[in-house]
């Protein structure tokens, strides 16, 4: 058989891209999902479904309660109480109980190389690069939790290209497999990214609208399936601040660390601290927050020259010493040492220094004593601070500062202020892709308290983020069913 | 600047390859007949009315089927079968005269345990789940293609698919009809709508999708694109089709 010119042209073109498209999923995907099948619905008569849906804020929830959404009494809403920094990676890692990242973030520092690893470009394709397979995969481990998160390779592409349109594919995904899904399950896991994107680039009301959007569908699809009772939670990895970034406050951090004198550099070990005040700045995407690592012997003197910085509220770092063998931890305002805690983690105790001025880092609450130290739990200190400016203020700095969802903690963390945010990797001049509507990741309370909603049980009013499998054991099951490698996390979390 | 120096030379380049392939697809003038399809593009619900010639061979990713006697095929859909489905299909003439052409097809598929989850990518889902049991999928489907004129081609499927739960899913029948018009143009391509409906008096799902084939004497390929609409969901995908035609 002769093959012409034409042809072989043509069969090289299209052979090598069919042969590497076909043999991947889209036929299957296809055949699987066009089988019609029902199960026995006296065999698992309750379906409990739990959606994580990303940077859901929980008072875009208020908005769409106030709008008419989730208007059954049986929903129940809670702060949830997240994680600091607020960044979607290290939050659902940490909510999950999943394999630790390297850092907050895909761009983090890793001491034991001396450098920054996923900078820039690299960290930002790895977001956007579809898994092509479960080994050739750049997803963190905690989406493995979820049994829908993508509709195809593309996915994540088109949620930032065309947000609205991308969230309407994935509500339609989501609640077809739900319905094939419930035929045989008890448990549904999903997550959205959509509303979080949404945050970024739109205004509050349409992040309300498109919840408002959901909870349509998800009582459409209770109304259509009366042979199940279905039991609904939707939680999310951290809060919005929604204040659009002018861009005098979009704020490069190493020309700002110079100007308080301390040198951005690449290398700890490269530097010596007796010569000079160096810090590794990890920049990544745009948020309220910047991590910071240095040399042990700095940590302090670049934490207090930090909190110089005009857009920096708050610094918090651990203290070297303090007036117990406990752990301590400083927060630095304005180039002074505002306020200190210390932490056995044995005893799950918190000290606080009778003198501390907590009212200068927005705390009203009475630590009372005259001399010395008081001693606190950490359930009091969660009831006393989840309604503050900075919710859970002494469980977030600690923890944000110990491993817990990510190896490698930062020395220093800055949380900005509001209206500020870090500048960011930036792609070309690609503007239009880049958050400039809302932000997250610092201590504050907008960019803090996400989402827990729930129609399945009774809860309380503010729920710390890390003990949701606590909470939810159901769900907790899931991700051991579906092989997810449980982490603990910090084991003085449970707030009861 | 580095980044998007490089990005406009890839854009440009993949840009050059595009316009020379759509070239050569559109002015090749080559006298050649469409073969007419037989064995559909999109799985389990579409087929046509034609066989394969006697002792021709087609390999392809939707379809893999051999022509016995210009009566009869029989084949496997390869990609399910890989995928922890191992299936088998027999597909028999019934009747042929200008412009009818009118087969029988009797599918049998075993979809063994993990099935659902044996996808390449985490990224695709599947809403059957069988972690723990097997089904047994057995379509029966009559498909009859009509030439409406030389660039129309019409084919038409009434399938019957009886599905074995083992105890876990229901066992349950469910009939689906599809039609798919076929537009002939050129000599090596055709444009493809494809309508179906699963479940008819008890309705599942809706399908919708358009195609693309390219055909020469011995490599077909294919891509098209598809809606399923449920009555509380909607997914959508592209569908993706090559193969060998060999004798």
């Amino acid at each position: 058989m002769k093959i012409g010119r034409t042809h072989r042209i043509i069969l090289g073109i299209t052979l090598p891209l069919s042969l590497s498209l076909a043999s991947c999923d889209w036929i299957p995907y296809a055949f699987m999902n066009s089988i019609p099948f029902h199960g026995d619905s006296a065999k698992n008569p309750d379906v409990y479904v739990y959606l994580g849906v990303d940077g859901l804020s929980y008072f875009t929830t208020q908005d769409a309660i106030k709008d008419g959404s989730f208007s059954d009494p049986q929903w129940r809403l809670a702060k949830f109480v997240t994680g600091f920094p607020g960044t979607s990676d290290a939050s659902w890692t940490r909510i999950m109980h999943t394999e630790e990242l390297g850092g907050y973030e895909f761009a983090y520092y890793d001491p034991t190389k001396d450098t920054i690893l996923n900078r820039g470009l690299v960290g930002i394709l790895e977001h956007v690069a579809p898994s092509l397979s479960s080994s050739i995969n750049f997803e963190p481990e905690y989406l493995r939790g979820f049994d829908y998160w993508a509709n195809g390779y593309s996915h994540v592409i088109n949620a930032y290209n065309d947000t609205f349109v991308s969230y309407a594919d994935s509500v339609g995904n989501l609640f077809s497999l739900l319905e094939g899904r419930a035929e045989t399950a008890t448990v549904f896991t999903a997550y959205l990214v959509e509303i979080d994107v949404m945050g970024h680039l739109q205004a509050s009301t349409d992040v309300s609208k498109a919840l408002s959007y959901l909870a349509k569908k998800i009582e459409e699809f209770k109304r259509n399936h009366p042979e199940r009772n279905f039991h609904f939670t939707l939680f999310s990895d951290h809060g919005l601040d929604f204040i659009p970034v002018e861009k005098d406050r979009l704020v490069k951090f190493e020309s700002e660390l110079q100007k308080v004198g301390v040198t951005p550099v690449d290398s700890i070990k490269s530097h010596n601290p007796s010569a000079e005040l160096f810090a590794i700045p990890v920049v990544h995407t745009r948020v309220t927050y910047m991590a910071l690592h240095t040399h042990p012997d700095l940590i302090e003197k670049i934490a207090e020259k930090t909190s110089l910085i005009p857009s920096v509220d708050l610094a918090v770092a651990h203290l070297k010493q303090g007036p117990t063998t406990a752990e301590w931890f400083g927060i630095w305002k304005d180039g002074k040492l505002a306020a200190s805690f210390g932490f056995d983690a044995n005893r799950d105790l918190y000290f606080i220094p009778s003198d501390a001025h907590f009212e200068e880092v927005g705390l009203n609450a009475d630590f009372g004593g005259s001399s010395g130290l008081r001693t606190a739990t950490d359930q009091e200190l969660f009831q006393q601070t989840k309604n503050s400016t900075y919710p859970d203020l002494f469980y977030r700095i600690r923890t944000s500062l110990s491993p817990v969802g990510c190896k490698f903690p930062a020395d220093v963390l800055a949380s900005l202020k509001p209206s500020y945010v870090s500048m960011g990797f930036q792609i070309m001049d690609a503007d239009t892709l880049t958050a400039h509507s809302g932000f997250h990741g610092s201590l504050e309370y907008r960019g803090t308290l996400g989402t827990l909603l729930t129609e399945e049980k009774e809860i309380p009013d503010a729920v710390r983020s890390d003990t949701l499998l606590d909470l939810f054991p159901r769900l907790k099951n899931h991700l051991r069913d579906r092989s997810v490698h449980f982490v603990e996390g910090d084991k003085n979390a449970a707030t009861e | 600047m580095y980044f998007r120096n490089y990005l406009k030379k890839l854009t440009g380049r993949v840009f050059k390859v595009a316009v020379i392939y759509f070239l050569f697809l559109f002015v090749d003038a080559i006298p050649f007949s469409l073969a007419s399809d037989s064995i559909g593009f999109y799985p389990l619900w579409e087929t046509t009315g034609n066989v394969l010639e006697h002792r021709r061979l087609y390999l392809g990713t939707n379809g893999a089927a051999f022509g016995i006697a210009n009566t009869a095929q029989i084949g496997v859909q390869p990609v399910s079968f890989m995928y922890r489905a191992p299936n088998i299909q027999a597909k028999f003439l019934l009747f042929k005269r200008a412009p009818w052409s009118i087969a029988t097809q009797l599918g049998a598929t075993q979809m063994l345990e993990q099935a659902s989850r044996a996808f390449l990518s985490p990224m695709y889902t599947s809403r059957l789940d069988n972690p723990d049991f097997s089904i047994t999928l057995l379509p029966v489907s009559i498909g009859a293609s009509y030439d409406v004129s030389d660039w129309l081609q019409i084919h038409q499927g009434l399938t019957g698919l009886t599905l074995l739960g083992h105890g876990v899913l229901k066992d349950e029948f469910t009939p689906g009809y599809s039609v798919v018009a076929e537009l002939m143009a050129l000599n090596h391509h055709s444009a493809l709508i494809h309508v179906a409906d699963v479940g008819l008096w008890k309705h599942d799902l809706t399908l919708l999708g358009i195609s693309y084939r390219y055909q020469s004497s011995w490599f077909e390929f294919r891509l098209g694109y598809f809606y399923r609409f449920r009555s509380t969901g909607m997914q959508s995908s592209p569908l993706i089709g090559f193969g060998f035609s060999l004798s």
